[in-house]
């Protein structure tokens, strides 16, 4: 059996791009970025990352009281458009042309722009991964994002709590040891409550807490009669 | 070069999803078309097949990308307004509400005979001029509070007024970056849309709204 050495270091090279543009891929959008100024934009098989993070500026902007920027021409927007003729329209192109040319070609050698075409479209391939990765990650962020939304709920309703309690005091001295959260009549609450032993009518502690969150609970102290009125504490 | 007109022509009119779909969409014709060329050159049927299966795989992930980022495109901005608006709501409760209870407690614990009266003699420095109620806020940042330093404004408008005849205080509170529900309602301070808040207090105790 006869082997082309020509056809085995093909291969090589192919393998070898294999193993690097992965490898390049995974330092460029880590920590170990080793590409000057903003090159790595160019190596960003998801440009509509580019404008989430414009979206994000403007997001932090606004809550913070300012103007929001919007979509400026900058490196980074034309970078979106580079990526898109770089992964869907370059690498293919040089892919087929190379191989076309190698097909006619006896030894059937592949030119030196048909390797970047295959390095290209490795890179193109990593749009998989990348999308997989961001699905997971951002079922992540929407998890954390309603466990710290409920987390919030409770802190606001344990002041309403907190604020009716006092008021309570106020206006019916109605605050005793036999005191109960029931007592104040308020509708539609989300979590339970508790009243802590040893209140007095000058400091109430009232708590709240969520049986979908047994790690996670709230304690509030209540001074009906001075300025500061309500203390929370985790 | 359509890819490049069909994306900067949009971009340039602050429609970068548009420009970006545009050149997404020739990209995705042109592989297509690519593949479509490339069929009569390839002498292996598995080899195309192959490669026509990870161009739809690209084709696939690529329009899911897009679809997942434009479909999420404000999830940080309606997060973090969220986060504002409770952060405002917070602020506010702490600051006007307390300050209502408390003259509340003064009046019924003193036996005082006006809720305004009694307002008038625990907290004046919170009564501004035409009708403004000064808020903890302007009070440290007037004061020289160096925690305030770099706070130029804290984007919430506190208001008053005074019906001395029904014996009752009414604080109007509006934001400045919080929306509330209805984007027409028109607020107090002439803004539109904006979060919008009032504590009522009386003698019965103190009601708290939201207006918007």
């Amino acid at each position: 059996m006869k082997f082309s050495i020509r056809r085995i270091n093909e291969y090589l090279i192919v393998l070898l791009l294999l193993i690097l543009v992965p490898a390049g891929l995974y330092f460029i959008r880590g920590d170990m970025n080793f590409l000057s100024g903003n090159l790595q934009y160019l190596f960003n098989m998801r440009p509509s990352t580019i404008i989430l993070r414009f979206n994000t500026l403007d997001a932090i902007a606004i809550f913070g009281g300012n103007a929001p920027s919007g979509y400026p021409i900058t490196w980074e927007t034309v970078s979106m458009y580079l990526n898109v003729v770089l992964y869907l329209m370059l690498g293919p192109y040089l892919l087929f042309k190379g191989y076309k040319k190698a097909v006619k070609n006896e030894n059937r050698t592949k030119p030196w722009y048909w390797y970047f075409g295959v390095a290209i479209c490795i890179g193109m391939l990593f749009i998989v991964p990348a999308e997989i990765t961001r699905m997971y990650v951002f079922e992540n962020t929407l998890e954390a994002a309603d466990k710290s939304r409920t987390k919030d709920l409770m802190r606001t309703e344990l002041a309403e709590v907190g604020f009716a309690t006092a008021e309570y005091e106020i206006l019916e001295d109605g605050v005793d040891e036999t005191f109960k959260i029931q007592d104040l009549n308020l509708n539609d609450l989300k979590f339970e409550y508790s009243v802590e032993s040893g209140q007095s009518d000058t400091l109430i502690i009232l708590s709240v807490s969520d049986p979908d969150f047994p790690d996670f609970e709230v304690k509030m102290e209540v001074r009906p009669y001075n300025k500061r009125l309500l203390s929370q504490r985790n | 070069m359509i890819a490049g007109i069909g994306f900067f022509i949009p971009l340039y009119f602050g429609k970068i999803w548009l420009g970006l779909f545009i050149a997404l969409l020739i990209g995705i014709i042109f592989l297509g078309r690519l593949l479509s060329l490339s069929k009569s050159e390839f002498e292996s049927k598995v080899t195309y097949g192959v490669i026509y299966g990870l161009v739809i795989l690209v084709v696939l992930f690529n329009a899911i990308a897009f679809a997942n980022d434009y479909g999420n495109r404000d999830f940080q901005k309606d997060l973090l307004l969220e986060i504002r608006k409770t952060i405002d709501s917070g602020i506010t409760q702490a600051d006007v509400r307390e300050k209502l209870i408390y003259v509340l407690g003064q009046y019924h614990q003193n036996d005082r005979g006006s809720i305004v009266a009694t307002f008038n003699d625990t907290m004046p420095e919170q009564l501004g001029e035409d009708g403004v109620y000064i808020s903890d806020f302007d009070l440290r940042k007037a004061s020289g509070d160096s925690s305030m330093a770099n706070i130029d404004d804290d984007n919430i408008n506190h208001f008053y007024e005074i019906d001395k005849e029904a014996d009752e205080i009414k604080v109007i509170v509006v934001t400045d970056i919080s929306l509330g529900a209805d984007p027409e309602y028109k607020n107090y301070d002439g803004q539109t849309g904006q979060f919008e808040m009032r504590f009522t207090l009386n003698k019965e105790g103190v009601n708290y709204e939201v207006l918007n």
